[in-house]
Order: structure tokens, then sequence, then C-alpha cells
């Protein structure tokens, strides 16, 4: 187990380098000049050919690469400015360091993310495991028409509509927006409902169609027909036994979606303009701030390894066959 | 052994294609999916036909032509966004160009990405994941880390970052940007990243295969690595491959359609539903009907999509249900 | 000066300003507007009297000792207490003065330093006055000028404001590191453009000899030429006093030392700042400023969609919010119109800044070829598409009607929607009536629609038209390089005070070329230079002013620019607010707010 672990884990570390490796690649060798990217619009030479210096790009492209990664893991100097381990970058654009913009902005997604998964587990498990309960029937039906419109259905057009009707015609919620919970927990749970429950229609009913088949395919196993044929009440057996089985497979589903949030989040912090780290990847694409763009690619990056990661020693702690 | 298709009743002389057909033939609610997949795909190729007919087209600006179509602050003066006899989806506020003409030439640009990027991503994926499958050993593990790779990196976050950089390589200071250039750009960042869970799954596909007894007869009878992929192996890959580019096609569709609302996709004055919706979310306060008409339409193709990619898998694979 | 360009659907007119009241007072509100805008009246340009009164014109005057005592005349029915809510879009990207040169900077620092002089406006009435000064200066030659400091002129900590702190803060805008900042007091007394190279500022130690302090309260200006204008440049929030221990240097962007009546007791960037009172601020001491509210409160980072709601719906403490320079798109003016409500609650007036297209003369040399580009250029349809009315009044003129001495004129009427026939018929005349023209813009909605429109209308003339997305953060940065590569570009100006020195020569001095100057047409006229010189010798302000508007007329006669808007500041504000208007800046003014 320990051996699998390890093993797993220096892949994910290894991944993280390459990918690490090639965005820094893809960005900064590039024919566009990154310090003037970073100058701003009061650039004159003498600061252009400082922030050349400072970002070290008078330097070979491997040397800059390994001040980067010096710099991730013990931090490192921009000019007079001290960007502490993991720095990440420094955006002269912003005068800040990325991390510490980072830092600031990561409350924003996080808020998005967990409201979003518990809507999002509650109401697609639970219509899941009830579609499935009645599997044939007419609610069955109705539930899995529900999801498939639902799946097809676009956060930025939803989301919009949804704000049009519940916000301004008819003032059911709050207007969208962050707030931090530490400043105002009422207004920032008014300003996330909007956006966790768009989210919340979108993706759930993937999880709807998923819970469903999950639990089918589990009826179908041979321990859920030795339990029905103890005698088991079938309550009893869906419930104890069958959706067992089909949690694994939902929770492993649930884990990948999570790694890939941040990348999805774009849209929705984008529509409801919610300052999360996803926006702030399109605030940087927009502003050429490469620093700071190469940050949040690379932030993405390390959730989804670490999520694909994490969700893989979870099924090397239940089925101990995965491991060989 | 001429075909060795594994077949669930040999005693059957028709084909499993055929099979197929039946079965989906049945499916109502696939059928009628199917007609509208098929609509979308006759309004794209048909558009400039159509509004010929129509008599407009998605680039004049009726509303700043001609003067009262639209208001001082330049929304449509009727009401629901202007439709009207004349304007059967209503204008587009601001340059007041006609919703109906955009809408269909709209269908052209996302069927047309979406499809060459399913095209390439389907044969690039197919292609690594039997190689890979196939072959197995160090080379299945080098492609199998490169896949991890592709799949690790945050897709929609380096595309909008890479899409204007890619740009800015290819065109100088006084040139326009031409239009393939974007559409090109586009595709080749969208495929990128899309052809690794189609080589996943192949692969997958591909090593459950690998050990059945016809391939391994095959083998033993000597036929080179060639046949042995293409006679045996790809035939009995078809269900996944087909299953796998109709599921993506919708997901293209509206990955470009989200590329363009966050303003890294199709430039004016190309239609484009994508742009349709940004420039809907500005106005959607005073002008919700703009915003409605390119998200309806989307959604109602992504339903229709994902129903007939839903029956032609149950039609391929009855069991899979 | 610099623009700044937003990637929200308008371009932000962070450029600075000028005066004011001017500014005026809009009159009608936006039912008058929207009515004026499909009336002849307004097809001829901002500067018809009929249209809508849109502007009251108005010189600024120069006020007198008395006028310059303290304090400012009380606005008619308000009251000291409460705080006011400013939600704005970003963070202020500089408050040392020395950086500051944007509108909304401006804005910012008016309630944090004080000038040697500054504007004071009375109901529609705005006089220069002496702030920190006695007066607005004398000067026998328009070269050497002397001001004296009032009695009683404390900065945050209590300690007194002297004239060696006034030199300070004008030696610390030569420093490099200090960039952002005008830079017209720094060639005037240096007689060079590239001040640097005589006095490279304070931190090395180094004097500026040209500033004398013969004592705490007296202060001697030489400049190497003559400068009628010099009292409204020290104007300039750029040039204010700092105690040379508390100059913090880079530190002091985020947290000025305070010699207005606020100062800033917390700035979490680009979140939230709050201001309380500056307790040794004295308003006998101060002509310009009122200081109603007990403190301010700052809130940046929304969409300027989500701040007109907030306005809007007014809840809590958004009771009493505003906001310097958001203004609301036409996507909000027409609910806002039919609500008497918020019509109550909004301000409409133009402001000293305006638009322009740029054709660049080093490539379109003919004047026909430009001519032809400005009569078939869709001003209107571009318009419309930031918002019509609510976005600006058309123009034909260079200076803007807030300017002193402005003229109205039209030299080639032509409709405000273009008249594509008279474009094609003058480009006939000449040698090649399909000229290829390379239209550089924003790539944001907004201007890439305006692409859309401005190709369509030019090629009904017979122009070839190229168009090319640069994207927002760098569109000034390109169009203003000498070398670029297209040929129309938006512009947009500001004059840093109400006088045409501060609109003409930064536009169209041939020899002010440079990357990132103002002169983006690139015109280098002889004549003209020849001309600006000769105004700018004068020390008549008045006979100046009647010039410069000579001038301007001669220069459009070349056409190196398409006239396009004077544009309006119309922001919302909430219900408990009273005293809010456009400032001289340009953006809402925040001085004579009161929480009512």
């Amino acid at each position: 187990m320990f051996g699998y672990i390890l093993r797993r884990g220096l892949g994910a570390v290894l991944i993280l380098l390459v990918v690490s490796a090639v965005t820094f690649l893809l960005f900064y060798a590039l024919p566009a000049d990154p310090a003037r990217l970073s100058c701003g619009k009061t650039c004159t030479p003498q600061s252009l050919a400082q922030i050349r210096h400072s970002m070290g790009l008078d330097r070979p492209l491997a040397v800059q690469y390994w001040q980067f990664l010096h710099g991730v893991f013990a931090g490192r100097h921009f000019d007079a400015v001290w960007c502490a381990a993991p720095c990440l970058g420094y955006s002269f654009v912003n005068q800040q360091s990325v991390s510490s913009t980072l830092a600031d902005r990561f409350p924003a997604t996080l808020s998005l993310a967990v409201g979003a998964s518990v809507l999002i587990l509650t109401v697609g498990v639970g219509f899941g495991i009830l579609a499935a309960l009645r599997r044939g029937r007419a609610l069955d039906k109705q539930l899995t028409a529900v999801a498939l419109v639902g799946a097809s259905m676009q956060v930025y057009f939803l989301g919009i509509v949804a704000r049009y009707l519940l916000v301004d015609q008819f003032d059911l919620l709050p207007q969208p927006g962050y707030t931090g919970i530490t400043s105002d927990p009422g207004k920032w749970f008014g300003g996330m409902l909007l956006p966790w429950i768009t989210l919340a229609v979108v993706s759930a009913a993937t999880y709807v169609r998923f819970t469903r088949s999950a639990m089918i395919e589990a009826e179908s196993q041979e321990y859920v027909r030795t339990a029905r044929a103890q005698g088991l009440p079938p309550r009893v057996v869906h419930l104890r036994y069958a959706w067992r089985g089909a949690l694994t497979l939902v929770l492993t589903q649930f884990g990948l979606d999570l790694g890939v949030f941040l990348g999805s989040a774009v849209i929705t912090e984008t529509t409801f303009n919610i300052h999360g780290i996803a926006q702030l990847a399109v605030t940087s694409v927009t502003n050429l701030d490469l620093p700071m763009i190469t940050g949040t690619v690379l932030v993405a990056a390390t959730f989804i390894v670490v999520c694909n990661t994490a969700v893989d020693f979870c099924y090397a702690l239940i089925d101990p066959r995965v491991r060989l | 052994m001429i075909r060795s298709r594994p077949s669930k009743d040999p005693t059957v002389p028709r084909t499993p294609a055929a099979l197929a057909w039946q079965r989906l033939r049945a499916d109502r609610t696939g059928m009628a999916a199917g007609v509208v997949v098929c609509a979308f795909f006759l309004l794209g190729l048909c558009a400039p036909l159509i509004s010929a007919i129509y008599g407009k087209n998605p680039y004049t600006t009726y509303g700043q032509n001609e003067p009262g179509l639209l208001d001082e602050f330049g929304y449509p003066t009727g009401s629901m966004g202007g439709i009207s006899g004349r304007f059967w989806l209503g204008l587009e506020p601001g340059l007041g160009r006609d919703v109906f003409t955009q809408l269909l030439y709209g269908i052209r640009t996302s069927l047309l990405i979406s499809a060459v990027v399913v095209l390439i991503v389907t044969v690039l994926g197919t292609a690594v994941g039997l190689i890979a499958g196939y072959a197995g050993g160090w080379l299945d593990a080098g492609l199998g880390r490169i896949v991890d790779i592709a799949l690790s990196f945050p897709s929609t976050l380096f595309i909008i970052a890479f899409v204007p950089v890619v740009q800015s390589l290819f065109v100088s200071a006084d040139q326009q940007t031409p239009t393939w250039m974007r559409v090109t750009t586009l595709v080749v960042v969208l495929a990128a990243f899309g052809w690794a869970p189609v080589a996943r799954l192949l692969r997958g596909q591909v090593v459950s295969l690998r050990t059945r007894e016809f391939v391994e007869a095959a083998r033993i009878g000597g036929a080179s690595p060639i046949r042995i992929v293409r006679r045996e192996l790809l035939p009995n890959l078809w269900t996944p491959i087909l299953v796998s580019a109709s599921l993506s096609v919708p997901v293209y569709v509206t990955t470009e359609a989200a590329l363009s609302f966050l303003g890294a996709g199709i430039d004016e004055p190309t239609p484009d539903w994508g742009r349709m919706i940004h420039r809907g979310a500005e106005v959607y306060l005073s002008d919700i009907t703009y915003m409605l008409i390119p998200g309806v339409a989307i959604l109602i193709f992504v339903v229709a999509f994902n129903l007939l990619g839903d029956s032609v898998r149950d039609a391929l694979s009855p069991s899979g249900r | 000066m610099p623009i700044s360009v937003s990637a929200s659907t308008s371009i932000s007119r962070s450029r600075r300003r000028s005066r004011s009241a001017l500014a005026i007072a809009v009159l009608g509100t936006l039912a008058v507007t929207a009515a004026c805008s499909s009336s002849a009246a307004e097809k001829s340009g901002s500067g018809d009297p009929a249209a809508a009164g849109t502007v009251a014109k108005q010189a600024v005057a120069l006020g007198t000792a008395a006028d310059s005592q303290g304090p400012d005349p009380a606005v008619p029915g308000a009251k000291s207490g409460g705080t006011v809510t400013v939600l704005e879009q970003s963070d202020f990207s500089h408050l040392d003065p020395a950086r500051v040169w944007s509108s909304a900077n401006q804005t910012a620092d008016l309630l944090l330093t004080r000038q040697l002089t500054s504007y004071q406006q009375v109901g529609n009435t705005t006089k220069l006055v002496g702030d920190l000064a006695t007066d607005t200066g004398t000067s026998s030659d328009g070269k050497t000028w002397t001001y004296h400091l009032k009695d009683g002129l404390k900065y945050e900590d209590g300690s007194t404001i002297t004239a060696q702190d006034v030199k300070y803060g004008i030696e610390r805008t030569f420093q490099k590191e200090l960039s952002g900042g005008p830079q017209y007091l720094q060639m005037w007394l240096t007689g060079k453009t590239d001040y640097s190279s005589t006095y490279s500022g304070p931190w090395g130690g180094q004097d500026l000899p040209q500033i004398e302090t013969p004592d705490a309260k007296t202060i001697v200006f030489h400049l190497a030429s003559v400068h009628a204008d010099f009292p409204f440049a020290l104007a300039m929030q750029a040039y204010s006093p700092l105690p040379k221990d508390k100059d913090t240097k880079s530190a002091l962007d985020q947290h000025p030392f305070s010699s207005g009546p606020y100062k800033v007791d917390s700035h979490d960037v680009d979140k939230g700042m709050v201001l309380s009172r500056n307790a040794y601020w004295d308003p006998k001491t101060d002509p310009v400023r009122h200081a109603y509210p007990d403190g301010w409160t700052f809130e940046f980072g929304a969409q300027a969609v989500d701040i007109n709601q907030r306005l809007i719906a007014a809840n809590g403490p958004d009771k009493d919010a505003m906001t310097f320079k958001v203004t609301i798109g036409s996507d909000l003016a027409a609910q806002v119109n039919s609500s008497p409500d918020l019509k109550a609650r909004l301000v409409n007036e133009v402001t000293p800044f305006s638009e322009f297209y740029n054709i660049n003369t080093r490539r379109v040399t003919d004047p026909k070829v430009r001519q032809a580009l400005l009569e078939a250029f869709p001003r209107a349809q571009t318009r419309q598409l930031l918002g019509g009315p609510v976005y600006g009044d058309f123009t034909n003129t260079i200076l803007s009607p807030v300017t002193d001495g402005y003229q109205n004129y039209d030299l080639y009427n032509v409709p405000d929607t273009g008249d594509p026939e008279k474009a094609k018929a003058l480009l006939a005349t000449t040698s090649n009536p399909h000229p290829t023209i390379v239209y550089a813009y924003q790539d944001d909605t907004a201007w890439q629609q305006g692409a859309v429109a401005i190709q369509q209308a030019l090629q009904k003339a017979g122009f070839n038209v190229v168009t090319k997305a640069i994207s927002t953060k760098n569109y000034l940065d390109q169009t203003q390089k000498v070398d670029n590569q297209y040929d129309l570009y938006w512009g947009g100006w500001g004059p840093d005070w109400p006088s045409a020195s501060s609109v003409i020569p930064p536009l169209f001095d041939g020899r002010q070329i440079t990357d990132g100057g103002g002169n983006n047409s690139l015109l280098n006229d002889p004549a003209v230079n020849a001309e600006i010189d000769r105004i700018e010798a004068m020390t008549d302000l008045k006979a100046q002013d009647t010039a410069w508007a000579a001038l301007d007329k001669k220069i459009m006669q070349e056409v190196p620019i398409i006239p396009w808007v004077d544009p309006r500041q119309v922001s919302l504000y909430g219900p408990g607010l009273g005293g809010v208007h456009t400032g001289f800046i340009g953006t809402c003014y925040p001085l004579d707010v009161y929480v009512k």
C-alpha cells in the first residue's frame, strides 16, 4: 500500500513538472515579449529593461525555468521585492506576487465549489437513487428527461436567464456576487445562491443519470442478488447494498469533476462576476499579464492532478487489486 | 476465418449494422432527435439559399441604415427584440443586423468547427489508443503518460490564454486576422486537448480485445499487426468510436460557444452563436429576446444530439442500457 | 495625456480634465437629451445652443485674493456627518500625487491633497483661486511666479505645510521611478522635454535651483519661458506638497500623506479603502473644499452593471453610495428615463473630455483622402453602439465647449450618419479612388461592433477597409507609437486646465511627436508649429484664448482627426446623498457631497 502511494505520488509530481515546463515553454518561448506584456501602458525603455532583468528574461530559457522552480520551493527576489515560497512569479501589471493574488481570490472559487458540490451531490444523487428505485415508471422517465435537458443547459445561458427572472424581474434572489464569508455571512450566502443553483441544475443532471445507471448496474451484482435472495426487503437491499456499490462510482466521478472545476468555473465566474481564480485567469489574459496567466494555469493543473491522485488513492484503499 | 466479429446470434443472417439500424428505427425518441439534428445540418448547409429567399443577410446593419428600426439607445423599437414579419427573429441591438440569418450562419460556424475537431480527435485518439493498446509494453506506458499529461492541463484556461498568443504569432500589425486563421487556431487548440480522452477510451477497449480468442487466433495464424488491427480490432471498435464521436459534437459546439462567450472565439463579423450570447448577456436587461434566441437554439441542438447519441448507443449495443 | 481604456463596454475616459463648471449642468435629463438626439438641433453638433442647452459656456476666471480666502461658500441644504460609499470598477491606479494624472486618481486625490491653486465651484461659476497660496500668483513677465502660503495649513499629523514641502513635492515629479504624472512644470522649469537630463529628482540629494523658497511661506518659480497659464498648471494634483521625511517612496502610492480634508485609514489594494477626517485640516483656510461626510468607504472590483444595479436598489448603506466614474450604459438609459425616482438621482453632464478618431497623417498624406474619411465616417452609428445620447454630444471642433475661448464651427457640414456619396465624389478627384485604410480598434464587444459599422460605412464611399483588433490593454500603446501601421484609430483627450494650451500643443505640435505622446495623428505642419509658438509667447490669457480658437479651425482644414463626441458623465447615486454633480475633472465631484 505504502509503495503504491509513493509510486503514484511521485508520478503526480512528475506530471506536474512536465505540465509546468510545457506551460512555461509555450508562453515564455514565444516571440511575444513577456516583459513588454508585463510592462503596462506607461512603459519606458528603462522600466522595460528593468522588468526584463527582474523577470530573468535576459537569461536562457532553461535557467529561467530553473529559477521559476526554485522560486516555487524557496521563494525568490524580483528586484527589491521578495516573493516568498511558493512563488509563482510576480505580476508587474498588478505590482503583486502571483501567489498572494491567487490566495486572495481563492476563497471565492472555494465558496463556489463547496456550495455547488453540496447541492449537486444531494440533488443529483438523491434524484438518481429515486429514479433507480422507480426504474421504468413515470417518475423515472420524467426525472431522466429533466436530467437530459438540465445536462444540455449551459451556465452562460441558464445563469443569465435565471438572473433576469429571479433577480431582475421578480426580485426573489439577491444580486449574485462574492462577499467574504467572514465579513458578512448573510451577504455571502445570498450572493452565492444563484451561482450555486445554476451550477447545480447544469451539473446535477449528470449525477442523476450517473447514479441511476450505477445503481442499476450494482443491482445486477452478485452481492446484491444474494442479499435479495436472503429475503431482505427491497428497500433495504437498495439502500444498504446497491447504493454502496454505486457510491464508489459516484465519488470517483465527483473527484474527477472537482479536479476540472477550476477550468469550468471560468464561465460561472464570468457570468456572475465572481472574482475567483478562474476570472483572474481571464482578466490576466485581457491584461496580457503573463506571470499571472502561467500562475493560474499551473494552479488549475495542480488541482486536476491532486484530485485525480486522490481518487486513485481512494480506489486503492477500497479495492486492493488496483495496487498491483 | 473471414469475419471474426463476435455476434450475439450467428444464426441471424443480417449484419450487425442492419440490426442496429432496425433498432434505431424502432426508437421514436431517437428518430425524432435525429430529424432535429438533420434539420440543423440542413439549415446550416442551406443558409445562403434560405437567406436569399428570405431576402436578408447576416451582415447588413438594417437597424443603422434605416431610421426607426432602433431607438436612440440602439435597441429594437418593436416589442420582443423587434420580431416582425420582416425580421422573423428580430434585430440585433446596436448594429441592427438580422437575427434570423445570424442564427442560420451561426449554425455553420459552430458545426463546421465542431465537426472538424471531432474528426481530428477521433482519428488521432483512435490511432493513439490502438497503438498503445495493441503494442503494449513501453510504448503503451509512454503514450499513457502523455495522455495523463494532456489530461492534466486545464484546457479551458489554457485555450483562452493561448488563442491570442497564437494569433499574434501569425498575423502582422497591418493585416486583418483572416477568419480561416481564427477558425484554424480554435480547431487546433481544441483538438490538442480533445484527443487524449478518446485515446484513453480506445486503449481500454483494445486491451480487452487483444486477449480475445479471435485476435489470438489471427496472430497465431501469422497475420501482420496491421492486418490484425484493420481486420480484427477496428471492426469491433466502431461502436465506442461512433458513440464517443456523436456525444462529442454537442460538447464541442458548446465549448466553442463558451470560448466566444469569453471572448476567445470567432471574431466579428462572422456570425457565431457564442458571440451572440456574449452580446446578449450585455443587453439582457433591455432586450432578453436577443439572449434567448441563440441560447434556446443551442439548447435544442444539444438535447437533440444527446438523445440521438443515447439512441445510437442503445442501438449499437442493446445490452448496455 | 494618458487616456486609458477599459475592457468594459466603453472606454473609460481616464485622462484628465479640465474645468468645469462648464461642465455644466445639465440641463436636461435623459428625456431632454433623448428628445434632442433625434432633432435637427443635435445633428448640427453640440455647439448648437438649441441642442438641449448642452453646455452653458463659461470661462474660468482667475479669482482674487479675497476669493482665495476660506471657507468655501456652503452648499445650500448641506449638513455634516455620515459616511459615503463609493463604488468603482477598479482601484485607483495611483494615489501618490506625483503619479496622479488620470481623472479617477485625481478625483480621489481631491480628498487627500491640496495645491497652491485650485478651482472653486459655486453654482455654475468656476474660478481659479489660491488654495494653499493666498492668491493665484503674481508675475511681472510670465516667467517668474511668486506665491505666499496661508497661515494654519496642516498635514494629517498636525505638522505645518511649508514652502519647502511644496518644492519637494514638485521635485519628486522629476523622479523617474514615479512615472505616470503630468510633465508640464518639469518641462517649463527646465525648458526641456527630457527634463530629467537637467534634474533627476530629490532622492539622489540634488536640489532644483529653479524653485526658490526664501522662507517657510514664500515660493518663487523661475520658468524657462513665458507661461501665462502657469497658475492653472499648479492646480494639478501632481504638484501637491510633501514633507521630505514623509516620503515613503513607492509605498506612498497606496497610502499618501494627507494635506487634504481626509486621510487614509486603511487601503486594501484592489478591494477597498477607508478615509476618515483629517482633524488638522482647517476649513477656514480652504476656499475650494467642503468636507461634509465624516468618512468615505471605497469598494473596488465590481463590474459597471453590478454597480449600477446596487445604486438603483440603494439597499442599506448603498443609500449613501455614489461612483466617481461608472456611467450608466444604454442598457439602463431607458429604465432610468422612465423612472422619476432614478431621474431624480442622476448626474448627466458633459465632461471636459473629447473623443475623436485620429487619422495617421504620415500614412494618409493626401488631405482630400482624410476629408473623405471624415465625410464618410459613421459618427452616429458608432456613438449608438456605445449608448447613443448618454455617451456624449457630437462635436465638430478640436476644442471642447468647456475650454476658454471655444468657438463653434462646422467646416464640412456632413450629417452625423456620414455622407458616403460626398466622400466618394471627393475620392474620385484623387489619384486613387479606392485607398486602403487600416482601422485599429480595441478588442471588446462594443468596439468590435463599431469596427463593423465603420468598415461598412467607409466601404460605401469606396475605401478598402482592413480592421485590426488590438487587445484593450495594449490599444493605446500600439496606436501611440510613432511608427504604428494603422491609418485610423480612436483617441481621446482631456484638457488639463480650461485653456487650449493644454489641448492644441500636445495634440498637434509636430515637435512633440513621441511614442506614447498625445500627437497621434502625427501632424507636423511648420505653420501650425509656428503659430503655437506665437500664441504661447502671449502674456494676455484672453488674447491667447481667441488665437487658439482660430488655430483650432485652421488645423481642422487639414483633417488630422475626425471629431466625434464630447462624452457625458451620466451616473446614478444613492437617494441619501445631496450635492452630487460633476466637477472640473469630469467625474462625479466629491467635495460638495453630503449625506442627507
